[in-house]
């Protein structure tokens, strides 16, 4: 089990997050397609549900897209009304994401090593 | 078809001002509770919500709970508080602003910076409306005729 580790999602995963109405979107995608599984046990709608416990989601659902590594989790009425009658300075929810990013996740160290290597790919010419 | 439907969201007012310095977050939050406490006198009833730039200003809620707990553990020295409201009528929104101006001389020490702005909104909603009830046109405005 010690060739797990925990870090930040935000170091294995990507996500951006926009607004329709009163409920927001975010869209998570790893950065590796490996890393699939993993994150799809721990990142579950229950955990992210807690995550934003203080916005009181009346839902949160996640939508799972394996082909794309990745998830689109909605969550109910969490923008204070919106852009249209929210007081805060975020009503599109777009800054919600890191609060996302921000979760702590066990990553494998066969998985991270995977993601060293993809970052040493050279890059495509310009 | 579906339709978006806007009506007259009445006005959004926010006012900011600045604290820095020793214990400028210990005044940046005097400044919050002497705003609730004198909104709550002169708008009863009118949601107030303040915001710490630098501390809780993003992910916070509109009952301000996360920022109310996050005071405590905060020593900075740089803090904007960031008041809004809305309501229908312009005037109702101008005493917040009035009030967040009046913390210069009536409020905790070193009160900075001071910007106010008062913005017309407009709420919608989606809805379904019957193909036959719309007839396209285009009218420009401000445009000539």
């Amino acid at each position: 089990v010690s060739d797990w580790t925990e870090m930040p999602l935000h170091r294995v995963a990507h996500a951006r997050s926009g607004d329709k109405g009163n409920r927001l979107n975010i869209a998570l995608v790893c950065r590796h397609p490996a890393l699939f599984d993993a994150i799809a046990e721990q990142m579950t709608a229950e955990c992210v549900r807690a995550m934003f416990a203080s916005r009181r989601p009346t839902q949160v659902v996640r939508y799972d897209l394996p082909k794309l590594h990745a998830f689109n989790f909605v969550l109910d009425d969490v923008l204070e009304g919106g852009v249209n009658a929210s007081l805060g300075l975020d009503g599109h929810g777009k800054a919600l994401s890191f609060l996302l990013l921000a979760a702590p996740v066990r990553v494998r160290a066969r998985d991270l090593s995977l993601l060293a290597d993809r970052a040493r790919l050279p890059r495509a010419a310009e | 078809l579906k339709a978006a439907v806007c009506i007259d969201g009445g006005f959004l007012g926010e006012a900011e001002i600045s604290y820095a310095g020793p214990n400028a977050s210990a005044r940046a939050r005097l400044a919050v509770e002497t705003i609730t406490a004198r909104m709550g006198r002169r708008a009863p009833g009118l949601p107030v919500r303040a915001d710490a730039v630098g501390l809780v200003s993003v992910l916070g809620d509109a009952k301000g709970d996360l920022l109310a707990a996050a005071w405590d553990a905060s020593a900075l020295e740089d803090v904007r508080v960031r008041f809004a409201a809305q309501a229908d009528e312009q005037a109702l929104v101008s005493v917040l602003l009035d009030e967040v101006e009046a913390l210069y001389c009536a409020g905790p020490a070193g009160g900075a910076g001071v910007r106010r702005r008062t913005t017309p909104r407009l709420a919608s909603a989606s809805c379904l409306v019957e193909g036959e009830a719309a007839r396209p046109a285009v009218s420009m405005l401000g445009g000539r005729p």
